[in-house]
């Protein structure tokens, strides 16, 4: 999902930008509209919400670039602003059913290794992961689908790094068990066999 | 040991350093719940990170890219990055953002006899490139025009009126209207309309499928030819402005001119206004 930065580096566009440089704004915006939705994309779970979020989140980064000290990475800073709107968008959806399939949503980029086989599964972890009660969600969509080390991940969710380690697990297990996968049943005193079957 | 609860993600990881995985390997030898978490917690990272990215969503930044020129304009009235920008435009936009929008209709007309100007000559420059005379007025949009401007519902009937006198300047259909006359009410009135750069290397090609469909959905497909799409403010709110130019068919030339204008978040219609040419 990270793609690296061309052209100006993020806080040179802030700093033109809060100048009055519209242009740079939009450069920002360009350059992160994919990796908002897609991080909106798994923790909503379905396209249109997502679409929504993101819109509101490029928004509200603009709104609130003059905000941006530049202490933390810009795109901590901007995945920490989606995060938020994501959260907004899950307390407003609550009375609403969240397991939705996502049709219009073919999943992985194309590429040479795609067959129908990984598609169809894409499609499983992506219903999956939103039966992953939420704060587990994110923590494994940050941590597990956008790559973020985990202190970067705890500043987007200003907890501490522990927590978030213990997040990222029990969502790692959660979502196995919402893709039906159970641990091999085996007595006690045998060393984890159940390792070496999956890798 | 007691459950290395903490350390199980970064075991999982690979990343813990020799000597906590040792530890936690005896653990494990030990302890049934949590090997088998850790089964299921290697299985579901292995699973989330094989979802890769999703399709590409189209103009999801529109609503930001709106409102970033809504905001520099606000900060700094004499930089206009976006190529090909109107020199009075700034005027335009300082002075809106200095009265607010509840009294931009009025300004409008106040500063409109400076903007109608530029209007009708680069509507002219602009057509005199065309073929014929027909195809010259049908000529389509070629890209969406992003304005520092917000315009407001009052001032719609007035824009049109200014674009339509633009319109008959550049294909000389009709004399254009005494629009410098002093002291003319009327001709302050057409001459509003405060669109100017027509088509200009401003039009970015890119974004123009998706304010084609948020102005479809909005007005159902509405007939004739897309001649000019601007995203700006209306009312507050990042809107497409979309200029029609609708006529009898059979390569005639357009009898009306309309002017759509649809919200970028929702594809909603917020206003129109149509103009006999």
């Amino acid at each position: 999902v990270a793609d690296p930065p061309r052209g100006a580096p993020d806080a040179e566009l802030v700093r033109r930008f809060l100048a009055g440089d519209a242009g740079a704004a939009t450069e920002l915006i360009t350059r992160h509209e994919r990796r908002v939705y897609a991080v909106c994309l798994r923790v909503l779970g379905n396209p249109d919400d997502a679409a929504d979020a993101a819109q509101d989140a490029l928004l509200a980064m603009v709104r609130k670039l003059d905000g941006f000290r530049g202490e933390a990475a810009f795109t901590t800073w901007l995945y920490r602003v989606a995060m938020n709107v994501c959260y907004d968008h899950l307390r407003r959806a609550q009375r609403r059913p969240v397991l939705r399939r996502e049709d219009d949503d073919p999943a992985p980029e194309p590429s040479l290794e795609d067959h129908a086989d990984a598609v169809a599964a894409a499609h499983d972890v992506a219903a999956a992961l939103v039966q992953v009660p939420e704060d587990f969600r994110v923590a494994i969509v940050l941590a597990d689908v956008h790559d973020l080390p985990y202190d970067e991940i705890a500043k987007v969710l200003d907890l501490p790094v522990g927590t978030v380690k213990s997040r990222v697990h029990r969502g790692r297990i959660a979502l196995a068990r919402a893709l039906g996968i159970e641990p091999a049943s085996e007595p006690d005193d045998r060393s984890a066999a159940s390792k070496e079957t999956r890798r | 040991m007691s459950h290395p609860g903490p350390l199980l993600a970064d075991y999982v990881d690979g990343t813990l350093d020799p000597s906590a995985r040792a530890k936690v390997d005896a653990h494990l030898r030990t302890c049934a719940t949590c090997r088998g978490e850790v089964a299921l917690a290697e299985a579901g990272a292995h699973a989330a990170d094989a979802l890769g990215a999703p399709a590409a969503r189209e103009g999801l930044g529109d609503a930001a890219i709106a409102e970033a020129s809504r905001m520099a304009a606000e900060r700094n009235p004499e930089v206009t990055s976006i190529a090909g920008r109107a020199r009075r435009r700034p005027t335009t936009s300082r002075v809106m953002a200095a009265a607010g929008a509840a009294a931009v209709t009025l300004l409008l007309v106040i500063v409109a006899p400076k903007l109608g100007q530029s209007s009708g000559q680069d509507f002219a420059a602009t057509g005199a490139a065309g073929a014929s005379p027909a195809a010259r007025a049908y000529r389509p949009a070629t890209g969406v025009e992003v304005q520092h401007a917000n315009y407001s519902f009052g001032a719609l009937p007035d824009v049109v009126s200014g674009l339509r006198t633009a319109y008959a300047t550049a294909n000389g259909l009709s004399a254009a209207p005494a629009m410098n006359a002093p002291g003319s009410a009327g001709a302050e009135a057409t001459a509003v309309p405060s669109l100017p750069p027509a088509q200009d290397a401003s039009a970015d090609p890119s974004k123009l499928p998706k304010a084609m469909a948020c102005l479809n959905k909005a007005f159902d497909t509405p007939s004739g030819t897309l001649s000019r799409v601007i995203l700006a403010s209306y009312e507050g709110q990042p809107a497409y402005l979309g200029v029609y130019l609708i006529g009898p068919g059979a390569d005639l030339p357009p009898t009306l001119l309309q002017l759509n204008v649809a919200s970028v978040r929702g594809c909603d219609p917020l206003g129109q206004t149509t103009a006999r040419l």
